[in-house]
């Protein structure tokens, strides 16, 4: 892959995650704690992930959360989607660079999810000043897991097909 | 990378559930389920009193100073102060508090009733991404 046909494959999957997280906006979920949701554009960043490694994931994640202020939402979700998307692309990186050998993307994605909302909760307690918001933890935790386990399943089908194309355009330029 | 779901994963998933039932059920059960509403009174700058509101509790309080006395009965989750010998009467006209952070003050007799709502913060609603 050269640096132009890298740009374009990142800008791509940048608008991929963009316009789920716009979707998953839309969509009416039933309310059952603050801040659960279902973490679609986490698909392409996983698969970003795996396929490019942790940079480029970095960059897909803080681009996509620039553009989700600028397009849909305010600097205040901002705060909360940027902070809780690079700890978990942290996390999801540490654990296909280290833990690849026991776990499937379904269990890298639920630690994932996990680091997402622990992120998410914190940040809401350092700008509401009160610990009380840990309570939700618990609870986002087991929905993180039904998310994770959607998300892994998915970027396991997405990695597979994308992981074909991209080694393709490797072998096509050597 | 493995392509499958595998015993590791299911061990993690596992684990995850059983950590959080468990915290659900043991961890939070007070400070979410029960009310944690508080009324501090402050008389002089220093704390007089400290109440807190459930539904069924009833009490008049008198809080007296060397400038005078103010008589206030709590029901019902809320409180408010129903007799007063300062002059002007504002502290009975602020009628009947029982949200977070509202207040009744009375500056003739220099006293300060405060409701400190912990659930009440955890209830704003934030969207996050």
């Amino acid at each position: 892959m050269n640096k132009t046909q890298r740009y374009i494959f990142l800008s791509l999957l940048t608008a991929a995650a963009l316009i789920l997280s716009i979707i998953e906006g839309m969509m009416p979920l039933p309310y059952i704690a603050p801040g659960a949701k279902l973490g679609l554009s986490n698909i392409v960043i996983l698969s970003v992930v795996v396929i490019l490694g942790f940079k480029d994931a970095l960059l897909v994640v803080v681009i996509r959360s620039i553009l989700l202020m600028l397009v849909a939402t305010n600097p205040i979700t901002f705060i909360y989607s940027i902070a809780s998307g690079i700890v978990s692309t942290i996390v999801m990186s540490l654990g296909c660079k280290y833990l690849k050998n026991y776990f499937s993307l379904i269990g890298i994605s639920v630690l994932g999810a996990m680091a997402h909302n622990a992120t998410q909760i914190t940040v809401a307690a350092i700008l509401f000043t009160t610990i009380n918001l840990y309570y939700y933890l618990p609870i986002l935790s087991l929905v993180s897991i039904f998310t994770g386990c959607f998300v892994g399943y998915t970027a396991i089908f997405v990695t597979d097909n994308l992981e074909m194309t991209v080694n393709t355009w490797k072998r096509g330029l050597k | 990378m493995k392509k499958k779901i595998n015993k590791y994963d299911i061990g993690l998933i596992a684990a995850i559930v059983i950590i959080s039932v468990f915290f659900i059920l043991y961890g939070g059960r007070d400070a979410v389920i029960s009310n944690s509403k508080t009324a501090y009174i402050y008389s002089n700058n220093q704390l007089a009193g400290e109440y807190v509101l459930t539904d069924d509790f009833k009490d008049v309080v008198n809080i007296e100073t060397e400038t005078g006395y103010n008589i206030m009965h709590i029901e019902g989750g809320q409180i408010w102060i129903h007799e007063a010998s300062c002059p002007d009467k504002i502290c009975i006209h602020q009628g009947k508090i029982s949200k977070n952070g509202e207040m009744i003050v009375c500056i003739p007799n220099r006293m300060i009733i405060k409701i400190v709502d912990d659930n009440d913060e955890g209830e704003i609603d934030f969207i996050a991404d």
